[in-house]
């Protein structure tokens, strides 16, 4: 079972990265999500929707409304998309995951050598 | 979890749990949508209707806990930074006061109580009603106008200063910006330049019957910001038909001036004659004043007295120099600064227009106080906001601020809260 520490903090850091490539509504970020990932992030949308009004008043991204691309054509839905300043705080916050994820990385291989 | 059988009842349970009513639609408007996606993915598995809409609102959560995360995402913001240097201009002003060895009038302590307690409201006003009802703004905040003009004139048009007219006249540009806004629904896009400028030009001459230039000067420059600001959204554009017409529309309105001058003897400026003399006064004592003052001020005639009492500022540079001036400029500037960061901050364009509308304006009373305090400019007299204010000005520079709190607190859910109404019908 996925231990949801791992991603607490850096949620808001997949989130971003999933609508720089697309604008996507809410659903689609969770569907998405979950695909991308293989089922390992599931995000609930009582934790989505208060993220993403939260990058919103900060300035990461901007919202608009447009018809839903699937299912019910004409159906509005709130699309949001990442702005530049989203963009920059994407970037810091990829390198600080690569920073500390090959720190981790660096860890477990010399303890498996040593092991070895 | 407790089960619900309509999306309504789950939404109504997450929605008791957002202490902020406004932002309640708002913030579930998602939620709703997002339901009926997730159902509709179900039923495409061959889920039956009624079993996927169980299972779309089991997965979403407990409607408590959705309900004060989005209680915490949704919050109405106080801005405690313009409060608080508001609050401390009003407290400069009153040290100011005692500095310049004036008595602090009770009436200006009153002034300071209505004026709180009218931002205080003004704050939890739905400004947005601006656009849903211009013209009765519009309308009611004219017959207001010459309701009180009618009163303050019955002893003679030449005879005493019309003080709340003015007032009343120099909000006419926040009433303008909701008629501005309701202009863009009109499709004859030619004339919506023509039909501001027929709103624009009654004010004026209201201005122009109480002679009072810093109020004409004021709102000319605030209709320019509006104007400028609607063509460059694209909501004025010029044909020759328009042109034409403006023109005749400024030649009927100077015509009608110069009778109503020739008729009522108004003699526009003439009140700025008698502070020209003062003020020559002023600019030969700051000229023999040092960059940190005398330290005192000796009051040896009438003028040094009307002094006093009417150029405080001045009174305080020839005190303590120009350093003081200097300070006061300052904490103007980070005001400036506070009202920039609302501006830019705004995501709608009532918010946007209202706010830059106050700016200009708090900041044209700053620069006229300053010049005429320096004895440099006498037509366009104004008192110095919040610091150097009488009771009326004091309120109505509250009433501003108040406002533009309005406008802050509401920043964030004011693009979709207009888009919501629009789409539930509310405006017509």
């Amino acid at each position: 079972m996925h231990n949801k520490s791992l991603t607490y903090g850096n949620v808001d850091m997949l989130v971003l990265k999933l609508i720089e490539k697309n604008d996507m509504y809410g659903y689609q970020i969770i569907e998405q999500l979950e695909k991308q990932s293989n089922n390992v992030f599931q995000l609930s949308a009582g934790s989505l929707y208060p993220l993403l009004h939260n990058l919103e008043s900060k300035g990461y991204v901007v919202t608009y409304d447009a018809p839903a691309s699937s299912k019910t054509p004409g159906k509005p839905r709130k699309y949001y998309q990442i702005t530049r300043s989203g963009k920059e705080y994407l970037c810091e916050k990829a390198s600080e995951w690569e920073k500390y994820s090959n720190a981790i990385d660096n860890i477990l291989c010399t303890g498996r050598r040593v092991a070895i | 979890m407790k089960q619900y059988d309509s999306v309504q009842d789950y939404i109504n349970d997450i929605q008791q749990h957002i202490y902020w009513k406004r932002a309640r639609g708002i913030a579930t408007k998602e939620l709703e949508l997002h339901i009926q996606d997730q159902k509709e993915a179900l039923m495409e598995q061959g889920v039956a209707e009624s079993e996927a809409l169980r299972a779309a609102i089991n997965t979403m959560g407990s409607a408590e806990k959705i309900g004060n995360e989005l209680n915490l995402a949704y919050r109405p913001k106080v801005n405690l930074p313009l409060i608080g240097l508001t609050f401390a201009f009003i407290i400069i002003g009153v040290l100011i006061t005692c500095l310049t060895d004036a008595a602090f009038p009770i009436t200006k302590g009153i002034a300071i109580l209505v004026g709180a307690i009218l931002a205080f409201l003004l704050y939890w006003f739905d400004y947005t009603v601006l656009i849903r009802f211009p013209q009765i703004f519009y309308f009611v905040h004219l017959l207001i106008v010459a309701i009180v003009f009618a009163f303050e004139a019955r002893n003679g048009l030449s005879l005493i200063s019309y003080n709340y007219t003015t007032y009343l006249l120099l909000l006419f540009p926040i009433t303008l910006t909701g008629v501005t806004l309701n202009l863009r629904s009109k499709k004859e896009t030619s004339l919506r330049l023509l039909y501001f400028a027929l709103y624009a030009v009654a004010p004026l001459i209201c201005a122009f019957l109480v002679s009072s230039i810093p109020t004409i000067a004021l709102l000319i420059i605030t209709d320019f910001v509006i104007v400028i600001y609607g063509i460059k959204k694209k909501w004025f554009t010029f044909s020759f038909s328009s042109i034409i017409s403006l023109v005749c529309l400024a030649l009927f309105v100077t015509t009608l001036l110069y009778g109503l001058d020739f008729l009522l003897n108004i003699n526009l400026g003439n009140s700025s004659r008698s502070t020209e003399f003062i003020q020559s006064v002023i600019r030969e004592k700051i000229g023999q004043t040092s960059f940190f003052g005398e330290r005192s001020f000796v009051i040896q005639t009438d003028i040094d007295q009307l002094i006093m009492t009417d150029y405080p500022i001045s009174v305080l540079l020839l005190k303590y120099g120009y350093f003081s001036v200097v300070i006061v400029a300052a904490l103007f500037g980070l005001l400036l600064f506070l009202f920039n960061k609302i501006i830019t901050r705004q995501k709608t364009d009532i918010g946007y227009l209202i706010s830059l509308i106050i700016t200009v304006i708090i900041s044209f009373q700053f620069i006229c106080a300053i010049l005429c305090n320096l004895g440099i400019t006498y037509y366009f007299t104004m008192c110095l906001p919040f610091i150097i204010s009488g009771g009326m000005f004091m309120v109505y520079n509250l009433i501003l601020i108040g406002i533009i709190l309005s406008v802050s607190r509401n920043e964030d859910i004011a693009q979709n809260w207009i888009s919501y109404k629009e789409r539930s019908g509310i405006y017509v």
